[in-house]
C-alpha cells in the first residue's frame, strides 16, 4: 500500500501495452508483472540487483512476445519463465538475507567466543597467583613455627621430631612428675611455660594432643588411669598459659606404646613419657 | 516460418520431396542440449532436496519433471519446436526448486546460528 505510485504508473504501462495488443495477456504474464514488480519493490533490488536485471529482461520477452503474437505458445511460455525468474529473484534476495544474518550471527558468535577465553584465562591467571601466595604465606608460617619448635627444643633441652603424626615434643615423666603422682613440679611448669608460648600461636592452625605414656610397672588399668590423668594435667597447664581449649586434646595410652625396652631401668624412664603432638595443618 | 519454408521450396525446385520439406519445418534439429541442461538441473534440485526440502520446492521439481516428460513425448513425435518451449518451461521451474532449497537451508543455518549466541548471551547474563 505503502507504494502505490509505482503500481499505478505499471498498471498504466501494462494498459497501454495490453492496447496495443488485440487480446488480452495470459494469465502467466499478467502474474509475471506483478512479481517482478514486487520483487523490485523488495530486498532484491538492493541485494540482487543483477538477479533483478535477468528478471526484467525476461519480462520483456515475454512482453515482446506478447506483442508479436498474444495467443502463441511461445508468449505463453515466455510469460511462464518470466513469472518463475521473478520468483526466483525473490527467492534468491530471501537467501542473501539470510547469509548476511548469518554472517553476523557468526560475527557475533566470534566475539563471544574471544571474549570467553579471554575472561577464562585471566580468571585462571588470578585463581594461580592466589594460590602461589597463599602457598607462600603457608610456607613462611611453617618455617617460623618450625624455627619456633627448633628454638624451643634448645632452650628447653627437649626432644622434638617431626613424624607423620604431626610435629612431636616429648617429655620425660621424671622431669614433669614425681612417681606415682600426676601433680606438675616446678622444672615441669617452667618447661610447659615455654611450649605453651610456643603453641599459642601455632594453635590458630593446628590441633594439638597431649598424650600420657607409662612403663609397664603396674597393672595396665591404673597405669591408663595415670597417663590420662597425667595428659590432662599437662593439658589444663596449656590451657591456663593461653593455649586455646577448642584447639587442644588430652588422652591417655597407658602402657601400650613403650618407646624402650621396659626390662631395663633406663629403659623404663624413657617410656614413662608425655608426648605433645602438633598435627599438620592439613589434618584440621 | 511458413512462408520461409516456401521459399525455400522455390528455391529447392521441384527434386524436393514433401514429406522431407515437412520433417524440416516440424522445427529444426531436436533441442538436445536444451533436454540435457533440464534434466542436468532436476538432479540439482533432487540432491539438494535431500537434506532440505520445502513443500513449495517439491512442486516446482515435480511442474519441471512433468514438462520434461512432455518433451520429450515431443521430440518423439518430431515436434522440436514445442518440446524447446517445455524444456524452458523445466529449467525455469527446476532453478526456482533449487533456489527454494537453498534458501530454507540458509534460513536454517542462520536460525541455529542466531539461538546459539541467544544462548551464550542468556548463560553470560546469569
Amino acid at each position: 500500500m505503502k507504494d502505490l505510485r509505482p503500481h499505478v504508473s505499471f498498471a498504466l504501462s501494462a494498459a497501454l501495452l495490453a492496447g496495443c495488443a488485440s487480446a488480452p495477456p495470459p494469465r502467466q504474464l499478467i502474474d509475471a508483472r506483478a512479481a517482478y514488480n514486487e520483487a523490485r519493490l523488495g530486498k532484491a533490488a538492493e541485494l540482487a540487483p543483477a538477479e533483478l536485471h535477468m528478471a526484467k529482461m525476461s519480462l520483456n520477452a515475454a512482453e515482446q512476445a506478447f506483442q508479436d503474437d498474444p495467443e502463441s505458445a511461445e508468449t505463453y511460455t515466455l510469460s511462464y519463465v518470466a513469472l518463475r525468474t521473478a520468483e526466483l529473484v525473490k527467492v534468491q534476495a530471501e537467501t542473501k538475507a539470510q547469509k548476511a544474518d548469518l554472517d553476523q550471527a557468526q560475527r557475533e558468535l566470534d566475539r563471544l567466543e574471544a571474549e570467553e577465553i579471554t575472561r577464562t584465562r585471566s580468571e585462571l591467571a588470578r585463581t594461580r597467583s592466589e594460590l602461589a601466595s597463599e602457598r607462600q604465606a603457608r610456607e613462611a608460617a611453617e618455617g617460623r613455627e618450625k624455627e619456633a619448635l627448633q628454638k624451643l627444643a634448645q632452650a628447653a633441652a627437649l626432644s622434638v621430631k617431626e613424624e607423620p603424626r604431626g610435629t612431636v615434643i616429648v617429655l620425660p615423666g621424671s622431669v614433669l612428675f614425681t612417681s606415682g603422682e600426676y601433680k606438675l613440679t616446678a622444672e615441669a611448669q617452667s618447661k610447659l611455660g615455654m611450649i605453651a608460648d610456643t603453641l599459642r600461636p601455632q594453635a590458630q592452625s593446628h590441633e594439638i594432643v597431649v598424650e600420657g605414656h607409662t612403663d609397664s610397672k603396674g597393672t595396665p588399668s591404673s597405669n591408663q588411669l595415670l597417663s590420662e590423668n597425667r595428659a590432662r594435667a599437662v593439658m589444663e597447664f596449656l590451657i591456663s598459659r593461653g593455649v586455646p581449649s577448642t584447639a587442644i586434646t588430652s588422652v591417655g595410652v597407658g602402657q601400650v606404646r613403650p618407646i624402650a625396652d621396659n626390662t631395663s631401668a633406663d629403659g623404663r624412664a624413657n617410656n614413662r613419657r608425655v608426648e605433645i603432638i602438633i598435627k599438620p595443618a592439613e589434618a584440621r | 516460418m511458413v512462408s520461409g519454408c516456401k521459399a525455400r521450396w522455390h528455391a529447392a525446385g521441384l527434386l524436393i520431396s514433401v514429406a522431407l520439406g515437412t520433417a524440416a519445418c516440424g522445427g529444426g534439429a531436436p533441442p538436445s542440449e536444451r533436454l540435457v541442461n533440464a534434466e542436468s538441473a532436476i538432479r540439482g534440485a533432487i540432491e539438494i532436496s535431500a537434506n532440505v526440502s520445502p513443500p513449495r520446492a517439491a512442486l516446482h521439481l515435480q511442474l519441471a519433471q512433468e514438462q520434461v516428460d512432455k518433451a520429450k513425448r515431443f521430440i518423439a513425435d518430431g515436434l522440436h519446436q514445442r518440446a524447446e518451449l517445455a524444456l524452458r518451461q523445466a529449467q525455469a521451474d527446476a532453478e526456482l526448486a533449487i533456489a527454494l532449497a537453498r534458501n530454507e537451508e540458509m534460513k536454517k543455518r542462520a536460525e541455529a546460528a542466531r539461538s546459539k549466541v541467544d544462548r551464550l548471551r542468556s548463560g553470560k547474563a546469569l
